[in-house]
């Protein structure tokens, strides 16, 4: 665990890290046009932020207390947040439960973004940059 | 990582390799059996056996490797019986190994493999009870501990039918134990927890219960002398298994046949301790449990929600419930090795276990189980009085806790708080004589024995629980009869002494009433409760209390020692000094003198002084020092001149220094605010102590020092606003003159937390009595003291609902005093409930009656936001204040009606309580919901002598109003299902046409008419008219329609 990166030195555009984190809020399996998606809510004991697995090779979702490894995750701009994310390269594995101290707080996700961080996905549904941006 | 890996992992346990990483221990299983195999194949059982006993490096891995084989073997006989041969064949030694491997087994896969590998682990288990193979016992007792964890009904029945009956068919091996008492033990409880939550048989063939009900009796009557390990606890077994016949025999065998039990009568059982509760819990609960008492912190309802929603949801939950509290009370806590808020923790997860347990029988056992210590707190076993601290602790958290909203991510629900401590000093006072009533009276010395130590440890803080104002009465009375000597009788006067007067009136018990006369004879005595009963002995009980004293007053001593002892350098040799000559010490001024030097050492050292020696230092300090507070006596004098010379005693010294650290230094100032804070945790009256000091000392230049105060706040981990709390209202409890004395002070100089904080309030108007309050009154009239604050009114307010209807009162007559207009409480108005707010409620109404603006807009908006009910008078009530007056009835009336035309043009027209969507408004206002309440104010309201209602509604914008909702399409459903109200329109708006007409016919007759005719001549008029055919002809139309019914409108 030793090359994990807290939560909180988390930034934007970081990619192939590891990170270990407690599940607080189970969220959703949902699909998608382009596949599937778990999101959920994790901790740890710097702060908490959302996550998002990308066409998961499991359909279940992790319960609230599982501790997860992630390797090779990445970071993302997700509704104005930051959010970490894992694609079909990464992995991310339940190595426990419970026993994990976290905090809730600072919500990273809810965070405000460093300056000059845009939301990428919302620059690809507008032609003209971001699409709340006045003409 | 290969299939063959995957394979055998899947054959322990059902794991998705996906997404989950197999426990350690898991794969060291496999790894170990790969490897083996890889060793063994093809070989000979004798080339086995030796390769197996071979001591190599490689010993442990084959034996873990064997482990795997048995584990998985549960459909292959076959290598199962090959592989007894191979542990056969290496001999006791090997057993041994196998033994270890076992236990670790179970502490670590038991929760994660099949059944059927369990099952394999048990077969072990009786194969080796056959062959008598030697601490095999502490292998089952630990079985009995784990099956006992968390798993669904049916695996956990099959475990313990399997394991009762390894027992039954080895009984003369069970019979021949001779050191077995944990084993025995934990058969008893495990076995009876699993009976207390299996249901009832609902078929001939479901005899589980019932044979498991046997089995526990013959282990009892078996090893009867081991069931006195339990102590306590084989009481609590024996009630738990309830009145079943097999249970009553054993009652009925201690009773007539003790010894043999080891003990002379159930009594014995109570007054020991059961000290092997911390192996009864399976291995993973304790794990998970210690972890939340470490770390659990400010998660810790995250964690217990998650604790509870996989050990507490099933059948087992309440069961393990109560084994969970019993495993708290007695867990080892070393204070040098846990963090300090482990204490806390603890307490906290020792409420929410209770708390949070269905109500009825369930919570009532585990209330016994909290408990179950204070009933056999026997004085002459002094371990006793280890475990009797904390279910008060629980008490004082649960007094102490104010609801909140729950987390969103805990099922957790906001606890009962103070009506939880309620219950709980309820169940304690009503158990004394119904828990075993032959032994009432020794388990009511038990518990007044434990009252007695908790008073030696938390000192004024127990009067904090005990006569807190959350306390009911009726729970207060109780608590007087079994506690006569640690509470106050009601008015607030010192402790009941009872020895002194019970001389002169031995015939007077305090249970009973007055009218008891005073020629009552003697023989009623004999019928009195148990406390008179009590009395005769109290001159044994201040013996008593002498002996105890004085002991008490040597275990302060010795750990004052030991304390000292841990100070370093020279702070260390003083503080010993100080120590040895205190008691030497002639008077007050020796000792402050010699406190001085000492403070001056420690702040003008260059040794190493850290927080924790500060810490030490203080706790050595106070202990030599003592309380300044003494229970029957006022700190303050009789004479306010005479405070100069009321601050003698040594902790003068201290707060002086502190108040004034040599230059002025933040060091110094630093150092002394945290030894003072940790004094504080010791003796929680030393802050309201040293809020006199200032005040006495500083008089009107305290606010230049009263910042110690908050920084002791600071450090000690709580608000100002809490601490002053606290403070208050243990200096009312303890002090009241000095509480009289300081509130104001405390109002003054900390008038921000003031405003803020309903905490505070609520102490004051708790505790304020006649005088007090109006010297309150007075301070604010003066502007000397200002109490709300508009920004938080609100939120006071809505607070103070749920205190004492005395205390509300007392609010109310401080907002009256503090002038608050009636704008700061509107936003409040909707959220008012009828039925039980019913102080606010009325004091709103009063203040709109006293109101001296103008109406506005927002005032009947939220009268109309209240959600229309038949029997909530408020709105009706308000609407009438508000019209009372002529003038005023008009500009209601535009309101209303321009209210009504805003409606309809933002389309807001049907539904009654339809949910908002804007922030701060519970309900979102329609022309429907203001048409009821009209509706029902028009029903309540007319023919009243004034005519204020007619009047009101009979307003020409009124009528324009209802105009235009007819006009309104959508609202065309109104008109018919409030057609009461709008027909009453129609002839309130008639009759005004035809007194308008006449008063003008008649003006024109008379020439000259009064300018505006008072109300009570139009009514004399009407009278007058009454005589009119015309008239009562439609007095009678009007009639029916006007007294309108309600059910219209459900």
């Amino acid at each position: 665990m030793s090359n994990d990166i807290p939560l909180n030195q988390l930034q934007p555009n970081m990619n192939s890290f590891n990170v270990t984190a407690i599940v607080l809020d189970q969220g959703s399996y949902r699909r998608t046009q382009s596949g599937s998606i778990i999101t959920m809510k994790v901790a740890d004991a710097t702060g908490s932020i959302n996550a998002s697995l990308m066409n998961p090779e499991f359909t279940e979702t992790f319960r609230p207390g599982d501790i997860l490894k992630f390797r090779g995750a990445y970071t993302s701009i997700f509704q104005s947040g930051l959010t970490l994310s894992l694609g079909k390269n990464g992995e991310c594995k339940k190595i426990g439960e419970f026993m994990m101290i976290f905090s809730e707080t600072p919500d990273i996700s809810q965070m405000p973004l460093p300056a000059g961080v845009t939301d990428r996905r919302a620059d690809r549904h507008s032609p003209s940059g971001n699409r709340y941006q006045r003409q | 990582m290969n299939e063959q890996f995957a394979r055998r992992v899947q054959k322990l346990m059902k794991i998705n390799m996906k997404c989950e990483v197999p426990p350690e221990i898991i794969s060291r299983l496999v790894n170990d059996s790969i490897g083996l195999d890889n060793r063994i194949t093809g070989k000979s059982d004798k080339e086995v056996i030796d390769i197996l006993i071979l001591k190599d490096d490689q010993h442990d891995s084959k034996s873990i490797g064997l482990m795997y084989h048995i584990l998985t073997s549960a459909d292959n006989l076959e290598l199962y019986q090959r592989i007894i041969r191979f542990i056969n064949g290496g001999g006791v030694e090997y057993w041994h190994n196998v033994l270890c491997n076992m236990n670790m087994i179970l502490f670590e896969c038991w929760p994660h493999i099949h059944l059927a590998c369990r099952e394999q682990l048990v077969r072990l288990i009786r194969e080796a009870i056959r062959q008598n193979v030697k601490q095999i016992e502490n292998v089952l007792m630990n079985a009995y501990r784990v099956a006992n964890g968390c798993f669904d009904n049916v695996s956990k029945q099959r475990i313990f039918a399997k394991l009762a009956a390894i027992i039954r068919e080895n009984d003369a091996w069970f019979k021949s134990q001779k050191a077995a008492a944990a084993l025995v033990g934990n058969i008893i409880t495990c076995t009876t927890s699993v009976i207390s939550y299996t249901p009832a048989p609902i078929t001939a063939s479901d005899t589980f219960r019932e044979s498991m009900t046997d089995f526990v009796c013959w282990v009892i009557r078996n090893r009867k002398m081991d069931c006195l390990t339990l102590g306590r606890d084989f009481m609590l077994v024996l009630i738990r298994l309830g009145r079943l016949p097999q249970v009553e025999e054993i009652w009925k065998d201690i009773l007539m046949n003790p010894a043999s039990y080891g003990v002379a009568s159930t009594e014995d059982y109570w007054g020991k301790n059961h000290y092997l509760q911390h192996v009864r819990i399976s291995i993973e609960l304790e794990r998970k449990i210690m972890f939340m008492v470490h770390n659990g912190g400010k998660n810790l309802l995250i964690y217990f929600s998650w604790f509870s929603n996989k050990y507490f949801r099933g059948n087992d939950g309440p069961a393990l419930r109560a084994e969970c509290v019993r495993h708290l009370l007695y867990m080892t806590m070393d204070p040098a090795k846990v963090p300090p808020a482990a204490f806390e923790n603890r307490i906290q997860l020792l409420h929410l276990i209770v708390s949070t347990a269905p109500p009825g029988p369930e919570q009532q056992w585990l209330k016994l189980c909290l408990f179950a210590d204070w009933f056999g707190c026997d004085d002459r076993n002094p371990t006793n009085f280890n475990y009797v601290e904390l279910p008060l602790n629980v008490v004082r958290y649960a007094l102490f806790l104010s609801p909140s909203t729950p987390h969103p991510n805990s099922i957790v629900q906001g606890s009962h708080c103070s009506q939880f401590a309620n219950s709980l000093l309820e169940y304690v006072c009503k158990s004394v004589d119904v828990l075993q009533p032959s032994s009432a009276e020794y388990i009511r010395r038990n518990v007044n024995n434990a009252m007695r130590y908790c008073r030696d440890r938390l000192q004024h803080n127990l009067a904090q629980i005990l006569e807190n104002s959350k306390i009911d009465r009726k729970v207060s009375e109780l608590l007087r009869v079994v506690f006569p000597d640690f509470v106050r009788n009601p008015n607030g006067n010192p402790l009941i002494r009872p020895a002194k007067k019970k001389e002169d009136q031995p015939a007077a018990p305090i249970t009973k009433p007055r009218a008891s006369s005073s020629d009552e004879k003697p023989s009623t005595s004999s019928a009195t409760p148990p406390v008179a009963i009590d009395r005769p002995s109290s001159s044994n009980t201040d013996r008593l209390g002498e002996k105890e004293k004085k002991e008490k007053e040597d275990k302060e001593d010795k750990d004052l020692k030991s304390m000292v002892k841990l100070l370093r350098g020279e702070i260390g040799v003083k503080m010993e000094a100080l120590r040895a000559q205190w008691k030497d010490l002639d008077d007050d001024a020796d000792k402050c003198e010699t406190i001085e030097a000492l403070l001056q050492h420690m702040l003008n050292t260059e040794e190493n002084f850290d927080e924790a020696q500060q810490d030490l230092a203080a706790q050595c300090l106070q202990t030599i020092m003592g309380t300044v507070v003494t229970p029957e006596q006022s700190l303050l004098p009789e004479k306010e001149k005479d405070l100069s010379e009321a601050f003698t005693h040594p902790v003068y010294s201290f707060m002086k220094i502190l108040c004034s650290p040599p230059d002025n230094d933040d060091n110094s100032r630093e150092m002394l605010t945290t030894m003072m804070a940790s004094m504080r945790e010791k003796d929680s009256s030393l802050t309201y102590v040293l809020l006199y000091f200032i005040k006495g000392t500083y008089g009107t230049s305290a606010n230049k020092v009263i910042s110690c105060y908050r920084d002791i706040a600071k450090i000690s981990g709580r608000g100002v606003d809490e601490m002053l709390a606290t403070d208050l209202q243990l200096c009312a409890v303890n002090d009241n003159r000095l509480f009289g004395y300081l509130f104001i002070f405390s109002f003054v100089q900390f008038e921000k937390e003031v405003m803020e904080s309903p905490m505070l309030m609520a102490t004051l108007c708790a505790n304020l009595d006649a005088a007090q309050l109006r010297k309150f009154l007075s301070e604010i009239i003066r502007e000397e003291i200002k109490l709300f604050r508009k920004d938080t009114f609100s939120k006071m307010l809505m607070e103070s609902v749920e205190w004492s209807t005395a205390a509300q009162w007392i609010f109310w007559h401080l907002v009256h005093a503090d002038g608050v207009p009636v704008e700061w409480f509107l936003s409040c108005v909707p959220r008012m409930d009828s039925k039980i707010h019913d102080e606010a409620i009325s004091n709103m109404l009063l203040m709109l009656k006293r109101m001296d603006r103008e109406p506005w807009p927002g005032l009947i908006r939220s009268i109309f936001q209240r959600l229309p009910q038949k029997d909530d008078k408020f709105p009706i009530d308000a609407l009438k204040v508000l019209i009372e007056d002529s003038d005023q009835c008009g500009k209601i009336a535009e309101i209303v009606s321009s209210l009504l035309k805003t409606l309809i043009s933002q389309n807001d027209i049907l539904g009654v309580g339809i949910k908002s969507t804007k922030k701060g408004q519970q309900y979102k206002l329609t022309v429907q919901q203001v048409i009821e309440h009209l509706q029902h104010f028009s029903a309540t309201c007319v023919e009243k002598k004034n005519k204020n209602t007619e009047a009101f509604l009979g307003k020409h914008v009124m009528q324009e109003a209802f105009a235009s909702i007819r006009a309104n399409e959508k609202s065309n459903l109104l008109v018919k299902k409030y057609s009461n109200l709008f027909g009453a329109m129609d002839i309130i708006a008639q009759e005004h046409k035809e007194h308008s007409s006449s008063r003008t016919l008649r003006g024109n007759r008379q020439g000259s008419a009064g300018d505006k005719p008072s109300s009570s001549q139009q009514s004399k008029r009407k009278g007058g008219d009454m005589d009119d055919d015309s008239n009562s002809k439609k007095r009678k139309v009007h009639s029916p329609i006007i007294e309108l019914s309600d059910s219209d409108s459900d």
